[in-house]
């Protein structure tokens, strides 16, 4: 009895060796169904209108908020219209890796590159890029317990709990915000929990935590509460008051036609 | 006439239009400015209104409205000028319909700002809009009545612009009845912009422009054009070698083939900092040889002061300070603006404009900060350079400015 334990114990640890090893593999060979899972809580629809109110808090006070009305098509393609008094009439396009400002001032889009777009109050691509699946790739590093969320008051929903998968996602191309992230999805349901986001540069920029909220019997992400690693006195708290499936015309994303006030009525 | 009934076949058309939301909001903009003017120099006219100088401020509410296909944006201003009296004024910014065909085609009737082209400082490509690229305290833009029909696909969009109908040929630029036309490809990393207008007085212009962006950092970019025709305004008394005249002696001389053209290079890095450099040419501005002659006529009229009434010099000399009121003062230039943006709307910067031609420069420092209800901006501009350059021997030395605004609904 005693000299079969630690051949006993070898192999179980062996089992559970293989086995995790195993789950890992084939974890990481479906990297993009769990991407396209954890897509479904964040946009209902390919093609989706998503209403937004940004929130930057700064030293846990309420310093501005945003309304934006984003319209996201398959393909990468992003335009948001700033609907807030001090910034109406605003626009951004995001057609794949390329982008361009409107402003009413100028009656002008303006082509900017990546950089460009990452300056301001609010990051475009927190709030225009929301397909994981068509922008990254990478595998699953573990299975570990979910992360808990800082506590900050005043946020509805909460972060699913329990058993996580750890992802190292890669951008698939150079004109996504993020270079890498480290993504917890929730290990039953693929909700995502957690996500690291870091610069090209390798530096860590924010943290983004996903809260949960119930529509019409649907889980979907209800918030998200970012953490600026950077700018480290202040979070924002994204808001997606209303997503729904949409389809906008294919015109609009043409950057000659941000000028026409046909979109207002979007 | 034709020109004058656009804004209203607009409102016409709102009978035909479906019900869709409305969008109207209002904004505040107090802008006060201080100009120092150069006392020393050959052009400065004492006592003239032309002349720069002392405290003044706008006063205004812009007011802005969206919906039913139509736009207008309207502005009412209270000016004050130190040592004058407090105008009141209404504009009527934008007020125009527009409305989608179907299949990608779509219409506008009305007054429109249309700006095109590529540049920051100069764009070579606005051929309709004609905005002043290097003030920073315009009000808001005024637009030109038009029709226009405008084609757009996922790639590519067309523009036929009829501005200013009826108004007729024989005019400066924006009042100037023409057929515009604008063609414009996203292809991939790169924008593609060709222009071409028609008028009686500039009679044929065309252009292209492109800009590409190069990795996340950094974006190139270049636009030309080709006038047949054109018009500046020039001091004639500078041609015949007269000395002083009792009506102004401001007349429009016509040029031809003119090239405006711009090329630039535009670095933004993660940091917040960004670095822009434009080279660009203006051949409808003064040469040299414009400037010496005018600073010839300049030091006549000093040297034969005592013959004429003080009034009359001071007018002579405002209507030869008048040649500083182009948009570029020589033919080329090269502006260089290094930017910071610290990711929570406090946006600061330089910008260097200088002339090779004589070593001018125009210095700008200036800024502004973006909070949760309002916007304020503000800088300093500061004209020198060499002693001899054309900025050094302006009228005005510098100017201040600030400009607070905020939306009121």
């Amino acid at each position: 009895m005693s000299d079969r334990r630690p051949l006993s114990f070898l192999r179980q640890a062996g089992t559970a060796l293989c086995l995790y090893a195993a789950t890992a593999a084939c974890a990481a060979g479906d990297v993009d169904a769990l991407l396209r899972k954890a897509d479904s809580y964040r946009l209902p629809a390919a093609s989706a209108q998503v209403e937004t109110r940004v929130e930057q808090y700064r030293r846990g006070e309420l310093d501005k908020e945003r309304d934006y009305t984003v319209y996201i098509k398959p393909g990468r393609r992003s335009l948001i219209l700033m609907k807030t008094a001090a910034e109406l009439g605003q626009k951004v396009l995001m057609l794949g890796d390329n982008f361009w400002l409107f402003v009413p001032d100028s009656q002008r889009p303006l082509r900017i590159t990546a950089n460009q777009k990452l300056l301001g109050e609010a990051s475009t691509g927190d709030i225009a890029e929301m397909s994981w699946h068509e922008d990254y790739d990478g595998s699953v590093s573990e299975e570990t317990d979910c992360p808990k969320p800082p506590e900050i008051a005043g946020i509805p929903g909460r972060v699913a709990a329990g058993s996580c998968l750890r992802l190292q996602l890669q951008a698939l191309r150079s004109g996504v915000t993020y270079a890498k992230i480290e993504l917890f999805l929730e290990k039953n349901s693929k909700f995502p929990v957690k996500a690291d986001l870091i610069m090209g540069s390798g530096k860590k920029a924010k943290e983004a935590w996903y809260f949960e909220q119930a529509v019409q019997g649907r889980r979907q992400v209800g918030a998200m509460l970012l953490f600026d690693h950077i700018q480290t006195t202040r979070h924002t708290v994204v808001h997606y008051r209303k997503l729904a499936a949409r389809e906008a015309p294919d015109e609009l994303f043409n950057p000659a036609a941000l000028v026409r006030n046909s979109l207002a009525e979007w | 006439m034709v020109t004058k009934l656009l804004p209203l076949l607009a409102v016409l058309a709102l009978g035909s239009t479906p019900a869709l939301a409305d969008e109207f909001n209002a904004t505040l903009r107090i802008t006060p400015e201080y100009h120092e003017a150069d006392r020393g120099s050959p052009y400065f006219a004492a006592g003239r209104p032309e002349m720069p100088g002392g405290w003044n401020s706008n006063q205004e509410i812009a007011l802005r409205y969206r919906g039913h296909g139509f736009s207008g944006d309207a502005t009412l201003r209270w000016e004050t000028r130190q040592g004058e009296a407090d105008r009141l004024r209404a504009d009527l910014n934008q007020f125009y319909f527009d409305s989608a065909l179907g299949d990608g085609l779509a219409w506008t009737i009305g007054k429109k700002v249309l700006t095109w082209g590529i540049g920051f400082a100069f764009r070579p490509l606005d051929v309709v809009q004609r905005e002043n690229r290097r003030s920073v305290t315009d009000p808001m833009l005024v637009g030109i009545p038009l029709l226009a029909i405008e084609k757009f696909t996922a790639d590519q969009a067309w523009t036929a612009v009829w501005a200013q109908p009826g108004q007729g040929g024989d005019k400066r630029d924006r009042d100037d009845e023409a057929l515009a036309f604008r063609w414009y490809k996203v292809a991939d990393k790169d924008d593609l912009h060709a222009v071409a207008r028609f008028s009686r007085t500039r009679k044929f212009e065309a252009g292209f422009g492109a800009n590409r962006v190069i990795g996340d950092e950094w974006s190139i970019y270049g636009a030309t054009l080709y006038s047949h025709r054109y018009l500046n305004t020039i001091n004639t008394l500078g041609e015949t070698g007269g000395i002083f005249a009792l009506t102004s002696p401001l007349a429009h001389q016509s040029g031809e083939h003119a090239n405006k053209s711009l090329i630039g290079a535009q670095w933004t890095g993660d940091s917040g900092w960004s670095a822009l450099l434009e080279l660009f040419h203006d051949g409808e501005a003064y040469r040299k040889a414009d400037w010496r002659r005018l600073d010839a006529l300049v030091a006549r009229q000093h040297l034969n002061a005592a013959l004429a009434p003080a009034t009359l010099f001071n007018a002579n000399l405002a209507w030869s300070a008048n040649a500083y009121t182009q948009v570029n003062v020589h033919r080329d230039n090269a502006l260089f603006r290094v930017a910071y943006d610290n990711g929570d709307g406090f946006k600061p910067y330089l910008e260097l404009l200088n002339t090779p031609a004589d070593g001018g420069l125009v210095t700008t420092l200036g800024g502004s900060y973006e909070g949760n209800r309002f916007k304020i901006s503000g800088g300093v501009r500061h004209l020198g350079g060499a002693s001899d350059s054309v900025y050094a021997r302006a009228p005005e030395r510098y100017m201040a400015w600030v400009q607070l605004s905020c939306p009121i609904w």
